[in-house]
């Protein structure tokens, strides 16, 4: 399966597109840390919580970075569609992950306080399992199904305000109040925050695996 | 697995709203055979192609195939991937563990256009590039929807030769078509109607 990713790696890297929503995310990151952004766990939740979308908005491109007719080709010679579609996946992980890296060090070099180790990891784990929540979010309104790019902005808007504002609501809401709620974050509840919101990008890739299978 | 290429059993697709396009399609392909697929425009001859390629699952019935298979689908107008043919050809090979053929990429006349990008070719050209690739793989089943629709001489004649080597290896083939150029390479010839197949 390392062949297919590479594969939709290299089809990412060549998409000018590509570049609208990394550099959106580095924007909000130079305009979170244009100035003193206050602790580092509360001036990191506002790029994670961007990396919902940003994570759906490139599996989007992912997913339309070759023609429904190649779609098929890659299809076949992956072996199925499940194989194809965690390709797609491990592909926009790999920009989500430099994302994350960005994100860490942008804080670190940027942010006037101290960064010990712990509080990196627990940006790391912050942004990576927004990321991974907002790629399986895109996973559900991307091709194969049969969703409008509309619909998709309209439907992961919505999702992600909602998330936003109801606090049990997954993945921000739990992950946000775990990190910035209970102050110092209690190691046990943050990793159940992060291990939710990584699960439930899971949760709805599997769907979108199933619904994809059906569409066609 | 029943060990032939391709088996479909009772197999029917029909679209969420409910236009069926396949109704209770039984097929077989054995080994060596090329059976074509002939039917007017929107008879189902492309779901009937997706269907046998595993692309898509039907929604009734049973399918079972070759694991080794190719599959060139219909030529279409929509911009392919933004990447050069070479590469491409090269991702699939590693996809499948292989490497690209410079014979084949040659007798297709694709040399001129493997370092241009897929999405500046013409149709003909992109159908090319995916017999290259189908070929490259050794399949066991291939199955190609309207392949000589857009293709010169050169093509005519590497889509037959891949027809053919698949035939010598044991392999089936299954080719969806409007025109006549099929006939010669079919064993068996079928046409779909009204979501059935007729022989």
């Amino acid at each position: 399966m390392t062949a297919a990713v590479r594969y939709y790696a290299s089809l990412m890297t060549r998409r000018q597109t590509v570049l609208a929503p990394v550099l959106i995310f580095l924007a909000v990151l130079g305009a979170v840390y244009a100035s003193d952004a206050g602790p580092p766990l509360a001036a990191a939740a506002v790029p994670a919580a961007t990396l919902v979308p940003i994570g759906a908005w490139l599996m989007w491109l992912c997913a339309t970075s070759e023609s429904r007719a190649f779609a098929d080709v890659t299809l076949v010679v992956a072996g199925s569609s499940g194989r194809r579609l965690a390709s797609r996946l491990l592909a926009v992980a790999g920009i989500g992950t430099a994302l994350t890296a960005a994100a860490c060090g942008w804080a670190v070099v940027a942010n006037p306080h101290p960064y010990p180790a712990v509080v990196v990891l627990e940006i790391t784990a912050m942004n990576l399992s927004a990321a991974a929540a907002g790629i399986g979010l895109g996973a559900v309104f991307a091709p194969p199904l049969r969703t409008t790019a509309g619909v998709a902005v309209l439907a992961t808007t919505a999702f992600v305000v909602v998330s936003l504002i109801v606090g049990w609501m997954p993945p921000l809401g739990p992950l946000l109040h775990a990190f910035l709620a209970v102050r110092p974050p209690s190691g046990a509840r943050a990793a159940l925050a992060v291990g939710q919101a990584a699960a439930f990008g899971a949760l709805l890739a599997a769907l979108a695996h199933v619904l994809g299978r059906r569409a066609g | 697995m029943s060990g032939r290429p391709l088996r479909l059993q009772a197999v029917s697709w029909w679209f969420k709203r409910g236009r069926t396009v396949l109704n209770g399609i039984d097929l077989d392909v054995a080994p060596g055979e090329c059976v074509v697929v002939r039917g007017a425009n929107g008879s189902g001859k492309t779901t009937l192609a997706r269907l046998a390629a595993g692309v898509l699952i039907a929604r009734t019935g049973r399918a079972e195939r070759a694991r080794s298979m190719a599959y060139v689908p219909q030529a279409s107008d929509d911009p392919p991937v933004r990447m050069r043919a070479d590469r491409f050809l090269d991702a699939l090979a590693r996809m499948r563990g292989t490497r690209p053929s410079d014979d084949v990429v040659d007798a297709l006349g694709l040399r001129p256009f493997v370092e241009r990008p897929m999405n500046e070719l013409s149709t003909g050209t992109v159908v090319k590039v995916l017999i290259a690739a189908a070929v490259t793989g050794s399949p066991q089943l291939l199955v190609c929807d309207e392949p000589f629709a857009d293709l010169d001489a050169a093509g005519h004649d590497a889509v037959r030769d891949l027809v053919a080597a698949v035939r010598t290896r044991g392999g089936g083939v299954l080719l969806t078509d409007h025109g006549e150029t099929s006939r010669a390479l079919a064993d068996r010839e079928l046409v779909l109607r009204d979501g059935r197949l007729d022989g």
